[in-house]
């Protein structure tokens, strides 16, 4: 009978370490899931052409992350790899903490994407079509549908071939958020939106950032992502070229300067390092600076100036830099 | 709603359409051929012994002047319709997503490439199954009208199975192409050309004699001389048969399910 009792204690201790392990376990997880997208060198290449290389960005929850550079920097093709709709040449990336190659289904129930331009089966009314894609989603999504069609000003009972590319464009909207999702993909999400419908439409994606849904946003209109977007990744010919928070990017990177000379005297490219975007026009000088005021200060004290005006920069301004 | 009955329900027209037609054209062609039937028929026969057109269709005077003849005669005939019409299905499920773009809809879907692969595989053969049966049930009613039941029903049913049997690989064949090309302007020209082409290889065999060449045209798989002489099919071409089969389907899924899906341009 000891023996048993004996036996009993330690199997019950036992099972304590084990489940307050687990416990910790979980908690860790959830720690290490907090990005709910994580990429890893990922490379596609499409023949000769580059797709893109080696890019690596994690995004972590509720946050809004811009995406942005010029047309075939690899956006699209970063996005449609998460989707699993190309597979990587190499590299991995995960959606949650799943492969998002391998568990491309799985993901999906919790992904809403609205490709760049949309496209349904023409012969289909818009009604139909968001029925049809509820039902893939395997759940009831008749009141959402509902309430996004009326918010866009959407009509539901016309075909999708008669709809213009902004009305195309709001079916795409309706039926990548329809089944409130925790992340959505947007891939140049505005085009063909007039401003009022844009408005509404960034509106409807801060309320659903508010309840914690991720969102993924590809631009390449800054102004835009920075009025959207917490960090943004710059990508220039397939690669990350810059990862920044959208605050220490305007705030603490570069300034603009704007001197104006008394007579049209050639003033050089000033001989610092940190001048960037140097351009004169006849009395008027501007570039950018970034580094120590005071070197600047120094150099600029060997001219005569009228006039001296050091502002923040734009995004644009910034990131033609980084296009340079 | 999934994507089986989604597909379905798109090629619910053109199903119907197929499978009226079809067995209309066998109700109203089988009893104006065998019309001929009646007449003394040994004269006719004789003529038509050396007959290089009997030749290249692959029917022997004989077997041509019965009922079953007739029959397995001008399923040949609308087996090159039904072709078309199955290799045209196999190619357009598989490209439409790609040509209407649709495929970035579909397959960001929680819905696995295997499903949607399989899946869109079930619809269509269920497409074929109901014009084959169509298609059959009105050979038989036919049959049974001309001949007033008096004709032999194995033969009946190995040639009526030869029509669903080529529809699948033929099927097939369009899912291969599909899957490889993905981007198809139109279909049909393509289903056209290669159900054409098909066909005149196996006229050609017929005419030469060539068994290589009848290796490469699936019409000529399934002999009605030799069915209707030994009620059963030729063990060889049944085996290629299922050979070609097989590898299409597998071929098929396998391209498939690597495939990247082309950017919208």
């Amino acid at each position: 009978m000891n023996y048993i009792g004996c036996l009993k204690n330690v199997y019950n201790s036992l099972k304590g370490i084990f489940i307050n392990n687990l416990k910790k376990f979980e908690r860790g997880n959830i720690i290490m899931t907090k990005n709910v997208i994580e990429i890893q060198n990922l490379t596609k290449q499409y023949g000769k052409h580059r797709g893109i290389d080696n890019v690596s960005f994690s995004v972590e929850e509720g946050e809004i992350f811009g995406f942005i550079g010029p047309n075939g920097a690899g956006k699209s093709t970063t996005i449609r790899t998460l989707l699993a709709l190309i597979h990587p040449t190499s590299g991995s990336a995960t959606i949650f903490g799943k492969d998002c190659i391998k568990e491309a289904p799985v993901i999906a129930q919790d992904i809403g994407y609205l490709p760049s331009e949309t496209f349904f089966y023409e012969n289909m009314k818009v009604q139909d079509l968001l029925n049809y894609a509820a039902a893939l989603y395997k759940k009831d999504c008749s009141k959402r549908i509902e309430e996004l069609t009326f918010r866009l000003n959407l009509d539901v009972t016309r075909k999708i071939r008669d709809l213009s590319f902004g009305n195309k464009k709001k079916v795409g909207i309706v039926a990548g958020l329809l089944h409130s999702p925790k992340l959505l993909m947007l891939d140049e999400p505005t085009s063909g939106l007039d401003p009022l419908m844009q408005q509404t439409f960034f509106d409807i994606l801060r309320e659903e950032n508010q309840k914690g849904v991720t969102i993924l946003f590809s631009s390449h209109i800054l102004s835009e992502v920075q009025k959207m977007c917490d960090r943004i990744a710059i990508l220039k010919d397939g690669k990350v070229i810059s990862l920044e928070n959208i605050e220490t990017m305007r705030s603490n990177a570069y300034k603009k300067i704007i001197l104006h000379m008394p007579e049209t005297t050639e003033l050089q490219s000033l001989d610092i390092r940190e001048v960037s975007n140097f351009e004169q026009n006849g009395a008027q000088v501007n570039f950018l600076f970034k580094g120590d005021v005071n070197m600047l200060l120094d150099s600029l004290r060997q001219h005569r100036l009228l006039d001296i005006l050091i502002e923040e920069p734009s995004l644009e301004e910034i990131f033609m830099h980084y296009y340079k | 709603m999934g994507v089986f009955r989604f597909e379905l329900k798109q090629y619910k027209t053109s199903i119907i359409i197929w499978a009226l037609s079809l067995s209309l054209a066998i109700m109203f062609l089988l009893p104006m051929f065998s019309g001929m039937l009646t007449e003394d028929k040994s004269s006719v026969v004789s003529s038509l012994q050396d007959n290089p057109m009997m030749e290249a269709m692959g029917i022997s005077a004989e077997n041509f002047f019965s009922p079953l003849g007739v029959y397995a005669f001008l399923s040949s005939f609308l087996m090159l319709a039904a072709s078309i019409h199955a290799i045209n299905l196999g190619l357009s499920i598989i490209t439409k997503e790609h040509m209407q773009n649709t495929a970035d809809f579909l397959m960001t879907k929680p819905y696995s490439r295997k499903q949607i692969f399989l899946s869109k595989m079930a619809a269509a053969l269920c497409a074929i199954f109901i014009i084959a049966i169509a298609y059959c049930i009105g050979g038989f009613v036919v049959m049974f009208i001309v001949t007033g039941g008096g004709f032999d029903n194995a033969i009946f049913a190995l040639l009526s199975l030869v029509f669903p049997l080529l529809q699948v690989l033929f099927l097939l064949i369009g899912v291969l192409i599909g899957v490889i090309i993905s981007r198809v302007g139109s279909t049909l020209p393509l289903a056209l050309g290669a159900a054409f082409g098909l066909y005149v290889t196996g006229l050609f065999s017929n005419v030469v004699n060539s068994d290589i060449a009848r290796r490469f045209s699936p019409f000529r798989y399934f002999n009605s001389n030799y069915i209707m002489e030994n009620t059963q099919y030729e063990s060889s071409y049944l085996i290629l048969y299922i050979v070609l089969l097989v590898i299409s389907i597998a071929a098929s899924y396998m391209i498939y399910m690597k495939k990247d899906i082309k950017m919208v341009l």
